[in-house]
């Protein structure tokens, strides 16, 4: 009985090393994993952004443009509005001292 | 046919004739209000009827103010500090006309009080001076964004003209309007910088003086207005011709 025993403890002191180090192994590992994937993520972001603003960069530059077409068209409107409201009052004859 | 010809020739000239009344009663109608206006004023024999006449014309001009800063309130086109400028003007009119007011009810003498009616005109010249300014100012702000903006957008321009030649498209066109666009735009500059540096002038102690400013004043303003309605068209068609050479 006191043979068996003995021999267990001898087994499980390198069982419980062996299971830690796999453990810490496998940690390891995963960590690496996830670092490489966010690594990868951030790469494949970047590499987005600058294609896409390389390839693309005329047509937003032209939708840009045409916004302002746009939005200077309506200022035109409203300009109109600011000239008719200057032309109604340009001073009057209510101005008599009576 | 005849008969009917002479009859209706006769009843049209009736028309006319009558229309022409209409249109001469009208006019006269209207040249004769202010010295109506006037003459009601200085007809006055009691204090009462002195400072009705003078409660009703700062009234008038409270309101025409109230309007002035309703148009600078909602107006999308100039910011919040151009829009302060405008409505600091019209609290600051309108706290003096309501004071004028006051001291106008409290008069006991005729004399007095037509002094108070006098000062309407003479210290605050609302409708000879305040307004064509302000309302001025405020068109003048927002042709300074337009202006500011398309000027801004000219670095896009040259680009997509760069990327239409190296595209192989024939860019001189594009280019005349590119010229032209930033001739506009220099020259609308100048206009409104002119008009800008006349407002510190447009003043009611400088009446009738300012008449003569408020047409420069305006004649900058419209020539501005218009350069940036050609340099709009300039680009408008800029945008169509890159529309076509490089896509959208």
């Amino acid at each position: 009985m006191n043979m068996q025993t003995r021999s267990k403890q001898r087994w499980l002191l390198p069982f419980v090393a062996l299971v830690l180090a796999a453990a810490l192994a496998l940690g390891g590992c995963g960590r690496g994993v996830q670092n490489n994937t966010g690594a990868s993520s951030s790469q494949s972001a970047s590499q987005a952004t600058g294609s896409s603003s390389q390839g693309s960069s005329a047509s937003q530059e032209l939708q840009q443009l045409q916004q302002l077409d746009q939005q200077t068209q309506n200022d035109l409107n409203t300009l109109s509005n600011d000239q008719q409201n200057a032309d109604q009052n340009q001073g009057s004859g209510q101005e008599i001292v009576p | 046919m005849k008969t009917l010809k002479r009859l209706c020739s006769k009843h049209l000239a009736a028309l006319s004739l009558a229309a022409l009344g209409v249109i001469g009663l009208a006019g006269s109608a209207v040249a004769a209000a202010p010295a109506a206006l006037a003459a009601s004023a200085a007809t006055c024999t009691t204090v009462s009827c002195v400072q009705q006449f003078g409660d009703q014309r700062i009234q008038a001009r409270l309101a025409a103010l109230d309007k002035l800063n309703l148009a600078a309130t909602n107006h999308k086109g100039i910011t919040s500090t151009q829009r302060s400028v405008i409505q600091n003007d019209v609290s600051a009119n309108e706290s003096g006309l309501k004071a004028l007011k006051q001291q106008l009810d409290g008069e006991t003498t005729i004399t007095a009080a037509r002094a108070d009616v006098k000062n309407i005109y003479v210290q605050f010249r609302i409708y000879a001076v305040v307004l064509p300014r302000d309302y001025g100012e405020i068109w003048m702000f927002h042709q300074q964004n337009v202006v500011a903006r398309m000027q801004d957008a000219n670095d896009k321009i040259s680009d997509l003209i760069q990327k239409a030649q190296q595209a192989g498209k024939d860019v001189s066109q594009l280019q005349a309007l590119q010229q032209d666009y930033n001739a506009k735009l220099s020259d609308a500059t100048t206009h409104l910088n002119n008009a800008q540096a006349l407002i510190p002038s447009l003043v009611p102690s400088n009446f009738p003086g300012t008449t003569t400013t408020l047409k420069t004043y305006r004649a900058d303003l419209r020539t501005s207005h218009q350069d940036i309605v050609a340099a709009a068209k300039d680009l408008h068609q800029m945008v169509l011709i890159l529309k076509a050479d490089l896509g959208s």
